[in-house]
């Protein structure tokens, strides 16, 4: 690697080069059946170079196309915006735990087992349809002529199951970088929403809705989080530009903090290798950060705030969150219709936080719905309606419910 | 490469099938007239599938010196899956030896990323008064794919792909409103030839939105756009329609073959064979050679999409339609170039006296098949008062079930319009689809 750096550095002001090695596992049913056990190695560089502060790029796989990348990255730096960019200098990094070894020795037939585990617990409610575990790990490097010198190693297990009671098809998944004893649970759930889902039917109500925190996640992932969105803010495109310390939303606090122990998107550093750090966007309702990569933050005049995350090696660093939890006083009741899964979160309007949403899986005083539409706005919503229940942390988002007074389209 | 994946599977006992791939890619990002990225790379991988007893084992690589590994892997892990395994199997035989290269205009490859950049640049007319700011993408990929099996099928294909995607911003009020739009086909950099007026439309649209209203809610007539048309082929009925959702019990259409579910109006068709449009290709990941598939016809469902492993589940012929975003991924029923065909009406007679909302273009939808329930965003839309438009309309959302709107299908027009790229995603994998269709009448879907 730093003979390739060393190359791209005689030709280029400043040169980075991110090398990512990924591992997995994965077993996968059909039915109540075992389909298929596959297993991926992969490996790949992302090479980013600055000339004239200007930001070039290119991709490869193979270790003997490394000079033709180096010119493809300066040529693509000749051509792009001159923005006065500077890569991230050196730091140093404390690393939260984010690796389990355990997860590079499982073996195919252990997971079988735990496919198999699952399919029965699923099967006291419902007919499983399809079971998926998976075991990841990644080691990231990355190097830079400003000294970065960053490596890490992270692991991923998952887990995902199906299952179908009449037409109600239930689902549920699990994610930790631990492996963790979830088949039972993860299965067990798929099956108990398919049954709870059994024989739904449109509805028309107004009243009190509550939201399922799978749903809030994603309310939060597609209109509150997009409008955090540094670039967004700098390009016009975020409801919140411009409005730093002021009262933007209802009083709850929103923090996103990469550096605790197995969180799902926990990193000493970003794909940037830039340090990570708890960040405060939300305080109490008052906007209070937006999030940044060295890019974005340059451009606008602000720090990164460590939120520089790639796809993978073949693409630039973009801005993405880690671990977000929403702390707020939690009183409210719960309502008559409790919403546990809604469809078509990506056709709301993250901007204005207008939403006309499906209904996959509703219950009205525990009768099943299904087959109409909740609409609303987002951010109405969070100022009219009251946090409900314990906080609970589903992948990279904690939070309570959330109720408010909502309306149902159907009949 | 075919030699040496041909070398590494021989001598094994079980199906085995090979594929390959090494390709470089161009993305140049605009925003407004500067270079947001111009990047280039390439890549590679390798994978082998392995049939044992009536389960898969999978093995990939990005290391091509690892072939007969990940062939030795690939039937070690089939047996730990074969415990308790589905009985797997494949229909038909895929025996193939072919070599296809696609020969467009302007390959890729033949001009460098100044001369792409330059292209893309020059489509952007001024900025009009009222537009905040635009983006515009391009991409184009090209490189080789092989596929080798262990009953004879040799398989080399070069094909050529490019994208361009044009999207628009203006105000009102504080609020953002956008319009979008996007070309795309196996074709080379002349994608780029003449796109001026798509990008004079987008302004327009975004403009327009400005004086848009939403939409009144409730069940009501809808006249869909030949790109919402698209919609409702892939969305609402082709991905009920893939034999593999079929066979695990989780479409809508299960044990519905042959029977009549829709109006005569409705006939739709998948067809990866189509020249040039962004989901064709000319043999799927499992050897087959495509073929047109008649998903529809007069109301009546006559075909399901079909791998050659969701056909013998099936009991069916496969039908070209075994697709993976990648050699890292599984192959599974995927789409093609999906849509509804052509009626006997005009778009006038679509129009006349009709009350209702005319819905235009798609910002995405998404259907689930177990229920037929289904959510389409339309990119904007019109009320239509008395046959005529008469107010802009924006987050048009139309909300519905798949069997009770296949009876619904009132009329359709004379003239399809296809190509309507995207990218769709099902299981993690992502494949280029394209859609499309004629105008259609609907008596009453709901709008949200």
């Amino acid at each position: 690697m730093n003979g390739i750096l060393a190359k791209a550095a005689k030709k280029c002001d400043q040169a980075e080069l991110y090398s990512e090695s990924s591992s997995s596992l994965l077993a996968r049913s059909s039915l109540d059946r075992i389909e298929a056990c596959k297993s991926t190695e992969d490996h790949g560089f992302g090479l980013r170079v600055v000339y004239g502060g200007r930001i070039g790029h290119a991709f490869f796989t193979r270790e003997q196309d490394a000079d033709r990348a180096i010119d493809e990255a300066l040529r693509s730096a000749k051509l792009s915006h001159a923005e006065s960019y500077s890569l991230p200098p050196a730091a140093s990094y404390k690393t939260p735990k984010c690796f389990d070894p355990r997860l590079t020795k499982l073996s195919e037939e252990e997971l079988v087992d735990l496919l198999l585990e699952s399919m029965q617990a699923t099967s006291e409610n419902a007919d499983p349809i399809q079971a998926e575990f998976d075991a990841e790990s990644s080691t990231v490097h990355i190097t830079s002529t400003e000294g970065v010198d960053a490596e890490a190693t992270e692991s991923l297990f998952s887990a995902y199951c199906v299952g179908k009671k009449k037409e109600s098809m239930g689902h549920d998944s699990f994610s930790s970088r631990r492996l963790t004893d979830c088949a039972e649970k993860v299965g067990r759930s798929a099956g108990e929403l398919a049954a709870s889902g059994a024989g739904a039917s449109p509805i028309d109500y107004t009243g009190t809705v509550t939201l399922h925190q799978d749903v809030v996640s994603s309310f939060f992932g597609q209109s509150v989080i997009r409008n955090l969105n540094g670039e967004f803010s700098r390009r016009g495109k975020s409801r919140w530009g411009g409005k730093l310390n002021e009262k933007v939303t209802s009083d709850f606090t929103l923090v996103d903090d990469p550096t605790v122990d197995w969180g799902i998107g926990s990193n000493a550093f970003d794909d940037e290798g830039v340090p990570t750090q708890k960040n405060t966007m939300i305080q109490n309702g008052v906007l209070k950060k937006l999030y940044y990569d060295t890019r974005t933050a340059n451009l606008s005049g602000a720090e990164s705030t460590g939120s520089g995350f790639r796809a993978s090696h073949a693409g630039l660093p973009s801005i993405s969150v880690a671990n977000v939890t929403v702390d707020a006083p939690s009183h409210g009741a719960e309502g008559e219709l409790f919403v546990r899964d809604l469809m078509g979160y990506h056709n709301m309007n993250p901007v204005t936080g207008d939403f006309s949403l499906d209904i996959v899986l509703a219950l009205l005083d525990g009768k099943p719905v299904r087959g109409c539409v909740l609409t609303g706005n987002v951010f109405k919503m969070l100022e009219e309606g009251e946090w409900t229940g314990k906080p609970e942390t589903r992948d990279w988002f904690t939070s309570p419910m959330f109720s408010f007074e909502g309306e149902v389209v159907g009949k | 490469m075919i030699d040496s994946m041909k070398k590494a599977i021989a001598s094994q006992p079980d199906f085995v099938e090979v594929r390959g791939s090494t390709g470089s890619m161009t993305r140049v990002r605009l925003r407004e007239k500067d270079i947001e990225t111009a990047s280039s790379g390439s890549s590679s991988g390798f994978s082998a599938r392995t049939l044992h007893k009536g389960a898969w084992g999978f093995a990939y690589t990005s290391d091509e010196t690892k072939l007969p590994e990940i062939v030795k892997e690939a039937a070690r892990l089939a047996k730990a899956a074969s415990r308790k395994s589905l009985d797997a199997s494949l229909a038909g035989k895929s025996t193939a030896e072919a070599s296809i290269t696609l020969k467009p205009k302007r390959h890729p490859a033949d001009l460098g990323l100044d001369e792409k950049v330059s292209l893309c640049k020059e489509l952007l007319a001024q900025k009009p008064e009222g537009i905040v700011t635009h983006d515009l993408d391009y991409a184009d990929a090209w490189g080789k794919s092989y596929y080798v099996n262990s009953e004879g099928a040799a398989i080399e294909y070069v094909p050529v792909r490019s994208f361009l995607a044009f999207s628009a911003y203006s105000k009102k009020n504080g609020e953002l409103l956008s319009a979008h739009d996007a070309v795309a086909g196996l074709k080379g950099v002349e994608l780029l030839d003449n796109q001026a007026p798509l990008i004079t439309s987008v302004f327009e649209k975004a403009l327009l939105m400005q004086e848009a209203q939403l939409p009144p809610k409730g069940k009501m007539p809808v006249i869909i756009d030949p790109k919402m048309a698209g919609v409702f082929a892939h969305e609402m009925v082709g991905h009920a329609g893939e034999g593999d959702t079929v066979a695990n019990g989780k479409s809508i259409l299960l044990g519905k073959l042959g029977r009549l579910l829709g109006s005569s109006h409705v006939n739709i068709v998948d067809d990866p064979t189509l020249p040039e449009l962004f989901g064709s290709y000319p043999y799927d990941a499992e050897g087959t050679k495509t073929r047109r598939t008649q998903l529809f016809k007069a109301g009546r469902i006559m075909e399901f999409l079909q791998s050659r492993e969701s056909a013998a589940r099936l009991n069916a012929e496969p039908t070209g339609n075994s697709r993976a975003e990648s050699t890292a991924n599984f192959p599974i029923v995927r789409m093609s170039n999906t849509f509804f065909e052509a009626g006997d009406h005009t778009d006038e007679e679509l129009f006349d006296g009709a009350n209702g909302v005319y819905a235009i273009g798609t910002k995405g939808g998404v259907t689930e098949p177990n229920t037929g329930y289904f959510q389409f965003a339309a990119e904007y839309g019109w009320l239509v008062e008395n046959g005529e438009k008469t107010k802009p309309l924006r987050d048009v959302t139309l909300v519905g079930n798949l069997l009770e709107t296949l009876r619904n299908v009132d009329a359709c027009g004379k003239t399809i319009k296809l190509g309507s790229p995207g990218f769709c995603g099902k299981a993690g994998q992502s494949v280029a689809v394209s859609d499309g269709g004629p105008h259609i009448k609907i008596k009453e879907v709901l709008v949200g």
